[in-house]
């Protein structure tokens, strides 16, 4: 009996994948067994959760037809590529990993990143071909460009409360081995409920990409 | 045969016999003149030190800081960067960028010259701190190899002599010497 439901949920898993026009996932830092960094009496972990459970229920409100899953459920331990081979496998079209971290300075900074481990190797790889895990990046390459500076260029202006530096391209750790557009964002927040402000102008920069890329 | 001759002759094989374990012991060490030894290894070696100025960068207030230092330098690549990362590590002590004290356990260098592995005792990174604050105290660390002029490529971080797993960054491949900050 449980086989036949598991068939059934992974049936209309993949129907539901299938008919979605752009699936998001959100990655929120840590896991049951990595609490993260303190974050004003309270673990990485929690913050991250709530902020990525927040976005989700804003995207899905504003854009019905956009799937967007998250990466792990609270109790949940992830295993090292675990998230890399869950995105290429459900073949996202977007990956977000979520940071937060506690800001110490007077004015909180967001920082973004994407994967990189060859600063003067910049081709697009083909999908068909084989690479290494560290090269997976290379596939979407133009895209992951295109999108980050598009990220980039909207979080600079809307830079009201914080200080967005920014994108960098450096070996980190939780984008690798991904294939699709994938980015890492370091918030900073002052108060413990910093991160709703955040995660609102990271919902119209996601809706602002979605967007154009449905109409492409 | 005589007595005398035996207890002689028991006398000179026990006293091989003690000679004997003695060498295989370590405890008579033979030195031949024409081979070369550890000493005047050493002392070549001792010739080849010299003091030399350099140059330690490290990341502090929004901006590169730098400090010069003079250390003894060696020859050898791995002697150079064993004093230089442990230089560099005492600065970042003082200026508390690290959190206690780390130690630099060994300095290799691969066959090819181009690749240095260096292992640290513990995690030197700081945890709590953001993950753009973690990359540049490892790029500051690549940004004094190569100004001082090692002459390697590349750099493997360890930890107790296995791979270097951290959260946020990835060390799984050797690290260029002239980090990623300009891509």
């Amino acid at each position: 009996m449980p086989i036949i439901y598991f068939f059934y949920a992974l049936c209309v898993a993949t129907s539901t994948f299938s008919t979605s026009k752009f699936t998001l996932m959100l990655d929120p830092a840590g896991d049951a067994k990595h609490t993260g960094r303190t974050v004003h009496n309270t673990f990485e972990r929690g913050v991250t959760l709530q902020c990525a459970e927040y976005i989700q229920k804003k995207i899905h409100t504003a854009c019905p037809h956009v799937r967007v899953v998250l990466t792990r459920l609270p109790t949940e331990n992830i295993q090292t590529l675990q998230n890399a081979n869950f995105a290429n496998r459900l073949d996202v079209d977007l990956y977000i990993s979520i940071h937060i971290y506690e800001e110490k300075a007077s004015t909180p900074c967001m920082y973004m990143y994407r994967f990189s481990y060859h600063p003067m190797l910049t081709p697009t790889l083909s999908k068909d071909s084989l690479h290494t895990y560290d090269m997976a990046h290379l596939i979407c390459n133009s895209t992951t460009q295109k999108w980050c500076q598009q990220f980039a260029r909207y979080f600079n202006e809307h830079a009201s409360f914080y200080t967005f530096l920014g994108p960098y391209a450096m070996p980190c750790a939780p984008l690798i081995g991904i294939q699709k557009p994938a980015y890492a964002l370091d918030i900073g927040i002052s108060t413990v409920d910093d991160w709703k402000r955040y995660s609102d102008i990271m919902v119209d920069a996601l809706l602002m990409i979605i967007t154009e890329e449905n109409r492409t | 045969m005589k007595i005398t001759n035996i207890y002689l002759i028991s006398g000179i094989t026990c006293m091989l016999g003690m000679c004997m374990f003695a060498y295989f012991n370590q405890w008579i060490i033979i030195r031949l003149p024409f081979t070369s030894s550890s000493d005047t290894y050493q002392y070549s070696s001792a010739t080849n030190i010299k003091k030399k100025q350099i140059t330690l960068f490290f990341w502090k207030h929004n901006r590169w800081q730098q400090e010069s230092t003079e250390i003894v330098w060696h020859n050898e690549k791995n002697a150079q960067l064993y004093h230089l990362v442990t230089a560099w590590l005492s600065l970042l002590e003082d200026e508390s960028l690290i959190q206690g004290e780390i130690f630099l356990q060994s300095v290799l260098i691969s066959a090819s010259s181009q690749e240095a592995y260096l292992s640290f005792d513990r995690d030197f990174l700081p945890q709590q701190d953001p993950l753009f604050n973690k990359w540049m105290l490892i790029e500051s660390l690549l940004k004094t190899i190569s100004y001082n002029g090692i002459g390697i490529t590349h750099v493997r971080f360890l930890i107790q002599h296995t791979p270097y797993v951290d959260y946020h960054l990835d060390f799984s491949n050797a690290w260029p010497i002239g980090g990623f900050l300009s891509s």
